[in-house]
């Protein structure tokens, strides 16, 4: 690695709060009814393969494209297809009514022996079970299941940072299996990807967890591991933050890591892939952590990809109060209070709606509330931190207390930006400002003093300037010579594909 | 609680009330916080607010402010009142004819301009600098955030030049109701006789009301620095080179130059240096910047201090870096973008 490594910067450690999930997992049973979004990509809908009222079982293909860079679509109930949503690109789904049993169909030429299975072996049994589907952008292999070839991957890396206010407990995503299992996902990925360098990353306190699972690899003869810490801040779990700080290479902006040839994975789509090739397991259900004070109990769950989340969720949320549901970020997650689980789920968020405060809170000392500032005792108290959805403050002009700066882990500068755009003055300065280094990570709206929605104006610059033909990154990116961008169409979109990002 | 929230919501609903909407929210902002909540990503907001900021501020003056009325008696809070009330008018009045919120900036300024005046300072002086200071140093550039001077200071300037005989003629000692002629400053300029530096520390010397008791003004920086509500930056860089430029000058020249400790305790350097330069909208933004900015502040103290007519240039020097902030974080901001391709 001839690339020096950049230490992340900015940044916020989200530390103390309460509702964090616990440890133990729950089976959250067959739902009655699963809808199975056709878009496993957050983009273009898949053709289905069956009709409505065909039956169909746990495992099954029920929608799959070749063409496109893309990943099968598994049913994960078994039942009858009551209705296809594909005229709607918006939700376009698979709506399958369950019979009730758990069994499921496994995936054809597993083995116990898998380590005598050929890569071409290996690579169909991640795709057929729909594993390869459960990272943002797809594991790498020769179905075209992501945008590059399994051979164009340089690095691997596992990450276990716990970022998030929330984040999955790595003994829960094991399920009761050991690190072995993790080991053998590791191994299995460098069988495909025989290129690759691995790198296990976490946080501080994964340390001794990481050094295990490399010990356990060193163990299966797996060619040399490469173990890193980071910060256990807010977003280092980020691609775009971990391939400059681990590898020391520029992130390419507006593109993912992968067309770097870097492969960032996370240990729940690692075991996916393990149970894929090891047991012929589908990748059917997810270990979702549960957190947040809007739980009065938070396990993980182990609940069927397309369960609805309402029925899900019922035993667990308090109901004192309404409750608002994210799913895996409080920082950039989507609502999804209708919403049902999906394949790139990690963690589910209940937070009560906040239109209360208590009388006079600007003035309250403040021993559970989470500021950046330090002006609340939070930070020098060891009590735990609430959680609400109030702004906790009235908007106000920019005063430039330069919070927004400090956090800002692409290191611009929030609190100028979001004046050009306020002001709508889009032209080459925000480009030379490196607006397009944000990563809509949403920190710099977190911490604002007045409540400035500073990402969201971020965006729209972007929007506008790419609109404008100003977008500098496709010219930067032929620099850079990045792997499965096509030569005609080099476009990446203004922001970031929001599918999929956060959570461990 | 849902009593009070109803009451409010009456008030803003009556007809009668509608021009005072704006007095109405703050008080409600005040008493019940902002109902509003985050409609999208991120779903959960920093507890830091405007008013939690400005507080923290006024909290870290609150050392100095209770010794200023130990010290120079009931008169100083008349003078705090005094200045709250007239220049709460303006800020409320403008709120009005702007249709926009009132902003909690003023009552930080509304503390610290009275804290930056002689004890002896009649209030008709108080209420006329106030009113000068928010009319024209604040509001006719757009309210806070977009001001340019640190209003209090442009309040200062103007009754410093339009009253000089009120303003720097009489100062009067704590404890005492004589009137003497002489800052610590000033003794010093005409007889090179330094203040012991335990009075200095203690401030049982002449001076503003507030910058005198310099062991709570050190205490309120500390406060500042440790909640981040001002910058480290600007407070070490202003003193650091009020320091070493003293000690090159009082080494080339001790007649002319004052050594470099009773510099930084003399004066208004520590007031000005901890709750003036750190004002966020008035000083740069980028981090360097804020050291340049710190820098400058003292040069140009010391130089005023040593070569112009008057005592003391801790206020004419911050307003005239507030004047360079702009200038000074593009420079910054322009040489670390530069424009170059990657």
């Amino acid at each position: 690695m001839a690339n020096k490594r950049k230490r992340a910067i900015g940044g916020y450690r989200f530390s103390r709060f309460s509702g964090q999930p616990q440890a133990d997992v729950v089976d959250a049973g067959v739902p009655p009814v699963v809808t199975i979004d056709l878009r496993p990509a957050g983009t273009v809908a898949v053709r289905s393969l069956v009709e409505e009222g065909e039956a169909v079982t746990a495992g099954q293909i029920i929608a799959r494209d070749d063409e496109d860079p893309g990943n099968p679509v598994i049913a994960s109930v078994n039942g009858k297809v009551e209705e296809i949503r594909k005229d709607r690109k918006s939700d376009a789904a698979v709506v399958i009514r369950s019979d009730g049993t758990d069994s499921w169909k496994t995936v054809e030429g597993f083995s116990a022996e898998w380590k005598n299975l050929r890569a071409d072996v290996l690579e169909k049994l991640v795709y057929l079970s729909g594993a390869s589907g459960a990272v943002s952008g797809g594991i790498p292999t020769r179905f075209n299941s992501a945008a590059i070839e399994p051979r164009q991957v340089e690095h691997i890396l596992l990450q276990v940072v716990p970022a998030e206010v929330f984040n999955p407990a790595p003994s829960a995503l094991l399920d009761g299996r050991d690190f072995g299992a993790a080991a053998q996902g590791l191994e299995i990925l460098s069988k495909i990807m025989p290129g690759a360098q691995l790198h296990l990353v976490g946080g501080r306190r994964q340390r001794s967890l990481l050094q295990r699972l490399q010990q356990v690899c060193r163990q299966n003869r797996l060619k040399q591991v490469f173990l890193h810490t980071v910060a256990a801040k807010y977003p280092n779990h980020r691609e775009e933050v971990l391939i400059p700080a681990v590898l020391g290479q520029d992130f390419p902006h507006g593109y993912t890591g992968l067309n770097l040839g870097v492969l960032v994975i996370d240990l729940q789509a690692l075991l996916h892939v393990r149970d894929a090739v090891v047991e012929g397991k589908p990748a059917i259900q997810r270990i979702v952590a549960l957190g947040g004070s809007g739980f009065a109990k938070r396990p993980h769950l182990r609940v069927r990809i397309g369960a609805s989340l309402e029925e899900v969720l019922d035993p667990y949320l308090d109901k004192q109060r309404p409750q608002r549901i994210v799913r895996n970020s409080l920082l950039t997650g989507s609502i999804v209070n209708q919403g049902v689980v999906d394949a790139l789920m990690a963690t589910v968020i209940a937070v009560p709606e906040g239109d209360q405060t208590p009388p006079l809170a600007f003035s309250r000392p403040g021993f559970r509330t989470d500021s950046y500032s330090r002006t609340f005792l939070a930070n020098f108290v060891p009590f735990t931190k609430t959680v609400d959805t109030n702004l906790h403050g009235e908007h106000r002009p920019c005063i430039a207390c330069t919070y927004c700066d400090s956090v800002c882990p692409a290191g611009i500068l929030p609190h100028l930006l979001h004046r050009y755009v306020q002001r709508d003055v889009i032209d080459e300065a925000l480009v030379r400002f490196r607006i397009f280094d944000c990563i809509d990570c949403n920190l710099c709206t977190y911490v604002c003093t007045s409540k400035i929605p500073l990402a969201e104006l971020m965006l729209q610059g972007k929007v506008k300037l790419k609109a404008e033909g100003l977008d500098p990154r496709p010219e930067e990116a032929r620099s850079m010579a990045l792997k499965g961008v096509p030569a005609t169409d080099g476009a990446p979109s203004a922001g970031v594909p929001v599918v999929g990002k956060g959570g461990a | 609680m849902k009593i009070v929230r109803n009451l409010f919501d009456g008030l803003k609903k009556t007809r009668v009330l509608r021009p005072v909407k704006p007095v109405i929210r703050t008080i409600e902002g005040i008493v019940l916080g902002s109902p509003e909540a985050a409609s999208q990503a991120p779903h959960f907001r920093d507890h830091i607010e405007i008013k939690r900021y400005m507080s923290t501020v006024i909290l870290a003056m609150i050392p100095t402010t209770v010794a200023a009325v130990v010290f120079f008696g009931w008169y100083v809070l008349a003078m705090i009142l005094t200045s709250y009330v007239v220049g709460g008018i303006i800020e409320v009045l403008f709120a009005l004819i702007r249709k926009k919120e009132i902003e909690e900036g003023f009552l930080v300024t509304g503390l610290i301009f009275p804290l930056v005046l002689p004890p002896t300072a009649p209030l008709w002086v108080v209420a006329v600098g106030i009113a000068f200071g928010v009319f024209f140093g604040k509001e006719v550039f757009g309210g806070t955030g977009r001001n340019i001077f640190n209003p209090a200071l442009v309040g200062r300037i103007f009754i410093t030049i339009a009253f000089p005989e009120i303003m720097s003629a009489t100062w009067r000692a704590p404890f005492s109701d004589a009137i003497t002629a002489a800052t610590p400053l000033a003794v010093y300029r005409s007889t090179q006789g330094a203040a012991s530096y335990l009075d200095l520390l203690l401030g049982q010397v002449a001076g503003s009301t507030g910058e005198v008791f310099r062991i709570g003004i050190i205490a309120g920086a500390i406060i500042l620095m440790m909640t981040r509500v001002s910058s480290w930056r600007i407070t070490l860089s202003y003193l650091a080179s009020v320091a070493v430029f003293a000690l090159i000058g009082h080494g080339l020249s001790p007649q002319t130059f004052a050594p470099p400790l009773f510099q930084l305790l003399a004066g208004g350097v520590l007031f000005g240096a901890v709750f003036m330069a750190t004002d966020p909208v008035t000083s740069p933004a980028a981090k360097t910047g804020k050291l340049i900015f710190g820098f400058g502040c003292g040069i140009l103290t010391v130089v005023i201090r040593t070569f112009s007519g008057f005592t003391e240039g801790v206020m004419f020097s911050i307003v005239i870096m507030n004047a360079f902030a702009p200038l000074i974080d593009n420079t910054v901001v322009n040489l670390k973008y530069r424009p170059t391709k990657r």
